[in-house]
């Protein structure tokens, strides 16, 4: 079951109709019912692996705070469970085929079942989410919880739980065990995420993405196409994952909830750190938490810190896909942290705050430097095929069809027109939003008035620009 | 909620969603009716393929009849190929065509041929929405879950209750492809990067560098762009749909198992394209992959493919179009068809 699809609305209205009409206790029930449905849905039989985890999690939990002395064995099992079957459905076949590969001329090979396992939708996601969980509670951040039916609705949410974000106990799980009250102004920004969210997906995204396929789907390549294809899936990206979470929080926020923000504004990044305090900032936010300063962090010689950084990314860039293309993108992304931490001096974090004659320049100087770099990573990220990559990075600007450079000209221009909303959103967001309440009561009927015109106006859109390619939202892959 | 004030928030929150959803479905701008030309008359088409027996059926869209001229055929052979045509389709008409006329029609060919382009068989999603929507409503059963598996999105009758809910959102809120405003973005774009070519020049450009020779079979793992006859720009029909190269994932293991049941042989014939100058359509490896990797898996399943893709004796000069053969080179045409497919039929 999509969001971009007529079933999700049926579903989400009947569970809302439902949700409302009960007591707390039903209300969970309920959102715990529609999860597995929600779940079983795209994949019946692997239900049974959201059961092992949620059971295992919450059994590991308790036996940490009745058996402190043993915690380490309960952190442990959960981590071995919820790992092993991450590793089992997602990275055997990767490695399987690599192993298979070196193997093959001594005749050895690896049987065909072992190389196309299927992937469950969300693993990668619920499992991160269950690990943290657990992790919590064995440093002692937040208690066990009580309540096995009160973690299994956390462990299976289903406004997030394919695609993120990647919530924390401390966060989700209070909210579940609390009672939860219906707010006109929560439904009425969760309403207008949800229009946003489907207007970034089949309006921006799947139009982008026409011109990202043509480009990486061309035999031989040019500079000029292929550059304005990584433009273009920039775009895509963005809009497509940023669209997920817009629906999901929005789907969450009708129900009572509130979600973690996942971007803010990725694409006014002024450094590559800078970037991933904006783009999925819950996956970001958990490597940082779980990996990075368990690895030591900042603490520790240079090269420490630049160890810890490098496995970080690599984690991070395995997380995406058992693919050699996406531990080249979290190599990548380690190697500019490592960099530009290596060129920050002290000083500059004290004169942060102080702008000088150029500051206006040099802030819009870092932020196209910086997306160039990210777009960088992004062609990584989208052509599979490593011979390709290097092959990509090698064509000349200098030898590029007169017809090349047109069509590259044309695509980057469709990408830029269709970025527009993006644009518009960032100023209202970042502007606009901020002025009107500081002047206006957030639940006075003008401002009301002004945001169903802008739902309708995306609404509208949505019908009118929705593109004819539907696609899948690209981090269900993960 | 429990008490009064939840409820009155909660009515104020409808009012707001009522003025968000309300408004587009008041002032939809799509025709309540089907065209005509959209329409499809099964019991008239029923009774066509009955009361002629022909020997031999030919499915396709305008690949097949700007090719074959059936009274020439039909001379040529001695036999009666019937056509079941619809201009735009693809394999989800055919898979209908095939099932709901010439199976439900039990009329006994001898065989029945389906005209393709490039990667038509592998792509169920291709040609499925627009107008062809419309005449795939007016070809289905009430129950198509072969079909509602590999098309989800397409407009279907389902008569359960969700379903004829979803008929009726489908109905409030169609989407407004006809008003034209992706192409009109197109054209803005088109204007803001200008060139000293012509926009047509422009599209044709863009058709050639794109054109199905040039792409790769498994890019980035999506093959959206493998649709030559898609262009970004192109004004005529729907953009690229999704597109598998897995004949697995397609409407192909259906039609062969339905074909193995009825005793019906299947022919696929793949069409060349118009070629260059040397007779020749630039394909690409993988292009000549898929070929095989079809051809494996129809002859795996009891079926035939002919592909004329490598055939240097059909000139560019029969062409109208990059895919349609000149009316006047039907008959030339159809000889060719004829002595290609006479050792195979007979």
């Amino acid at each position: 079951m999509i969001f971009q699809s007529l079933d999700y609305l049926i579903f989400f209205v009947a569970v809302f109709t439902g949700y409302w009409l009960l007591p707390h206790r039903g209300q969970n029930l309920l959102l715990l019912a529609a999860g597995y449905y929600f779940y079983g849905c795209v994949h019946p039989w692997y239900l049974s692996l959201v059961l092992l985890t949620t059971v295992v999690d919450f059994t590991s939990a308790r036996m940490i705070e009745r058996f402190p002395q043993r915690k380490r064995l309960f952190l442990a099992a959960t981590v071995i469970t919820n790992f092993g079957v991450l590793g089992v459905f997602k990275y055997f076949g990767f490695f399987a085929t690599n192993i298979s590969a070196m193997l093959a001329t001594t005749g050895w090979r690896v049987p065909d079942w072992a190389l196309h396992i299927a992937l469950p939708v969300g693993i990668s996601f619920y499992t991160f989410q269950n690990v943290a969980y657990v992790a919590d509670v064995y440093r002692g951040k937040i208690s066990a919880c009580k309540k096995p039916l009160d973690y299994a609705l956390f462990g299976t949410f289903f406004p997030q739980l394919v695609a993120g974000p990647i919530e924390r106990a401390g966060h989700l799980l209070a909210q579940v065990q609390n009672s939860r009250k219906f707010s006109f102004l929560q439904a009425r920004s969760g309403l207008l995420l949800i229009v946003w969210g489907l207007f970034k997906k089949v309006a921006i995204a799947d139009n982008v993405a026409v011109m990202a396929d043509k480009a990486f789907g061309l035999h031989d390549t040019s500079f000029a196409v292929l550059w304005a294809g990584v433009f273009a899936f920039s775009v895509q990206i963005y809009a497509d994952f940023s669209a997920y979470t817009d629906i999901a929080r929005g789907s969450a926020r009708l129900l009572g909830f509130d979600l973690m923000e996942n971007f803010r504004h990725p694409w006014l990044a002024t450094s590559p750190a800078d970037f991933w305090r904006r783009w999925h900032i819950s996956l970001s936010t958990w490597l940082r938490d779980y990996v990075y300063i368990p690895l030591g962090g900042s603490r520790g010689s240079k090269l420490m810190v630049a160890r810890n950084l490098m496995i970080t990314f690599l984690i991070s860039g395995l997380w995406h896909g058992a693919s050699w293309n996406f531990i080249l993108w979290g190599f990548y992304w380690g190697a500019l942290m490592v960099i530009e931490r290596s060129f920050q001096r002290p000083e500059k974090l004290e004169n942060a705050t102080q702008p000088g004659p150029f500051a206006g320049l040099h802030h819009v100087s870092a932020v196209l430097v910086t997306f160039a770099l990210t777009s960088l990573g992004w062609l990584f990220f989208r052509e599979q095929n490593i011979q390709r990559i290097f092959h990509d990075l090698t064509l000349s600007p200098f030898a590029v069809p007169a017809s090349h450079w047109r069509i590259g000209a044309f695509f980057v221009m469709l990408t830029l027109i269709y970025s527009l909303p993006l644009v518009l959103h960032a100023v209202w967001d970042l502007r606009i939003k901020t002025l009107m309440e500081s002047r206006q009561n957030e639940s006075t009927w003008a401002w009301t008035f002004i945001q169903s015109a802008v739902g309708l106006v995306l609404f509208a859109g949505i019908l009118t620009l929705a593109s004819d390619v539907g696609s899948d939202f690209i981090y269900f892959k993960f | 909620m429990d008490n009064r004030s939840s409820w009155i928030t909660l009515a104020q929150f409808l009012v707001f969603a009522a003025f968000i959803v309300i408004p587009p479905a008041l002032f939809r701008a799509v025709p309540d009716t089907i065209p005509e030309s959209d329409r499809v008359n099964v019991p008239a088409e029923l009774h066509r393929i009955r009361s002629e027996q022909p020997d031999f059926l030919m499915i396709g869209n305008s690949m097949l009849d700007s090719r074959i001229d059936f009274p020439c055929l039909n001379q040529l052979s001695g036999m009666t190929f019937l056509p079941v045509v619809r201009h735009g389709s693809a394999s989800a008409i055919w898979h209908l065509l095939f099932k709901n006329l010439i199976v439900a029609s039990d009329v006994q060919p001898r065989g029945v041929i389906i005209f393709f382009r490039n990667r038509e068989l592998t792509r169920p999603q291709h040609h499925t929405s627009g107008r062809n929507a419309n005449f795939i409503l007016g070809l289905r059963q009430q129950r198509e879950p072969v079909l509602d598996q590999l098309v989800p999105s397409s407009d279907a009758f389902d008569g359960s209750p969700v379903g004829r809910f979803r008929t009726f959102l489908t109905a409030c809120y169609p989407m407004q492809h006809g008003l034209g405003l992706d192409q009109k973005v197109r054209n803005l774009a088109m204007d803001l990067t200008p060139s000293d070519l012509g926009k047509r020049a422009r599209r044709a450009e863009m058709d050639q560098v794109f054109a199905v020779g040039n792409l790769e079979a498994d890019a980035g793992g999506n093959a959206a762009a493998q649709d030559a006859d898609d262009s970004i720009v192109g004004d005529d029909g729907p953009r690229a749909t999704r597109f598998s190269d897995n004949p697995e994932e397609s409407f192909l293991p259906h039609m062969l198992d339905l074909a193995a049941k009825t005793s019906i042989k299947l022919y696929f014939y793949r069409v060349k394209e118009k070629p260059d100058r040397d007779g020749n359509v630039e394909r690409s490896p993988n292009d000549v992959a898929y070929s095989e990797k079809l051809r494996v898996y129809l002859e795996k399943h009891g079926a035939v493919l002919i592909d004329e893709s490598p055939d240097r004796s059909i000139p560019a000069s029969i062409y109208s179009d990059g895919t349609h053969v000149r009316t006047d080179a039907m008959k030339w045409y159809t000889h060719k068809f004829w002595n290609r497919m006479e050792p195979i039929l007979k």
